[in-house]
């Protein structure tokens, strides 16, 4: 791959350093409200310099000294860009269960029984198809 | 039947056969999942069907997969949002009828009219303000065959198979009445306000274990058991608590429950079929 691209890229030997480094980039930058980060200690539990200095220099709150009720309310942010929501997949599949909505629709996890599903795609399509053979056999016809 | 009618029947059954086959297998090879042979031999039957009961509605189709948009919708929060929909078929020639197309039973679609009455009626609400035009029919089109079909399918008795084949009414009038279209639109925007706020409980065990909505079978039977998130839903496991409240719950058997026998063979030969094909 570097002999194709002509250019040398970060160094091998730093490149795990720099993965753990944009993985804690990102893990640290999500958090809208609140960040818990665990502080194991013991033997042979070592903190990471970066981390250590991090902390010094932060002093975070313990999670024995923390009072909940300081978190401030949790804002929504507003997408500006107005969303397109369909009547059946959506509208009538969060009424069915909001919880379901959630993960087949928001998180596209895949159902396990497919069968139903499978089912009622196999003969729309081929209703369609055969509506638009009709379609076309008509004008034909008419020409 | 003529010999005409006949012909034309022979034919397009065969062309069907063709055109189901090879969107079977373009399906199996995206979705990586397969039908049971009896499954989909039920699938084919079903369009076949369409066909002979419904041909003058097929014959006389002028759009399909018509997309309708509703844009600049606002929600009680003052959220933007469209509202979208497909209708399968519209006639558009001396007059203009909206069809929509579902994989339900006929018997189950006329009890529960008003849950087609919502969705076709906004339908027909974005058509008339799209296209300034007037509708003048919205119907549903059922293509699960009925249950005593079905039965007299199962028993391969002829005469009452084509007594109930001539029975089955697969085709609903939906009333056309715009008086709820308001209504149901702000309700529209009050789910997209709760989807938008990340609002996602279950609904409570209460509407699990009721039995009503025109169906024999609880909620609880009837959607949770069939969706792979229940083992780690509240309401769900409270539903199996409630309904075995006699014999006291085994959380071995509750962990282990993957459906009936049937549904389990079910999954397996299909599961088989995939690895065959």
């Amino acid at each position: 791959m570097r002999d194709l691209l002509g250019n040398e890229g970060e160094p091998l030997d730093r490149i795990s350093r720099f993965d753990i480094m944009r993985m804690f980039y990102v893990a640290l930058s999500r958090a809208e409200n609140l960040l818990v980060l665990g502080n194991p200690r013991g033997r042979g539990i070592s903190t990471d310099p970066a981390f250590k200095a991090m902390l010094e220099e932060f002093e975070p709150t313990r999670i024995s000294n923390f009072d909940a009720s300081s978190l401030p309310e949790a804002e929504i942010s507003n997408n500006d860009i107005p969303r397109n929501y369909s009547y059946t997949a959506d509208y009538l599949l969060y009424q069915k269960c909001p919880r379901q909505y959630m993960f087949f629709r928001r998180y596209g996890f895949v159902p396990s029984r497919s069968q139903t599903m499978f089912f009622g795609s196999l003969v729309h399509q081929t209703l369609e198809d055969l509506h638009h053979f009709l379609i076309n056999k008509r004008k034909e016809v008419a020409a | 039947m003529t010999a005409e009618e006949l012909r034309n029947i022979a034919e397009m059954d065969k062309w069907l056969e063709e055109t189901f086959e090879e969107n079977y297998l373009r399906m199996r090879m995206d979705g990586g999942h397969a039908l049971t042979p009896d499954v989909k031999e039920m699938a084919l039957e079903q369009v076949k069907a369409y066909y002979r009961k419904l041909r003058d509605v097929a014959e006389n189709v002028t759009d399909t997969e018509v997309r309708l948009t509703l844009p600049g919708q606002q929600t009680d929060d003052g959220r933007e949002y469209t509202i979208e929909g497909v209708v399968d078929i519209v006639r558009d020639n001396d007059r203009t009828v909206m069809y929509d197309i579902k994989t339900h039973e006929a018997d189950y679609v006329r009890q529960n009219v008003e849950l087609y009455e919502n969705q076709l009626n906004v339908y027909a609400h974005i058509w008339q303000n799209l296209r300034q035009q007037e509708l003048d029919e919205t119907a549903i089109i059922a293509t699960a065959f009925p249950r005593k079909l079905l039965d007299a399918r199962r028993a391969g008795n002829e005469a009452a198979l084509q007594r109930q084949m001539d029975d089955w009414d697969p085709l609903i009038p939906i009333p056309l009445d715009q008086s709820k279209v308001e209504a149901v639109i702000a309700d529209f925007g009050r789910i997209v306000d709760s989807i938008e706020g990340k609002s996602f409980q279950p609904p409570p065990v209460e509407v699990l274990v009721d039995e009503t909505a025109n169906t024999r079978e609880k909620f609880g039977t009837r959607v949770c058991r069939n969706c792979d998130a229940r083992f780690s839903c509240g309401s769900y496991r409270n539903f199996v608590v409630k309904t075995n409240a006699r014999t006291g719950i085994d959380f071995r058997r509750y962990y282990a429950d993957f459906g009936s026998d049937e549904e389990m063979a079910e999954r397996t030969v299909a599961a088989v079929v995939t690895a065959i094909e």
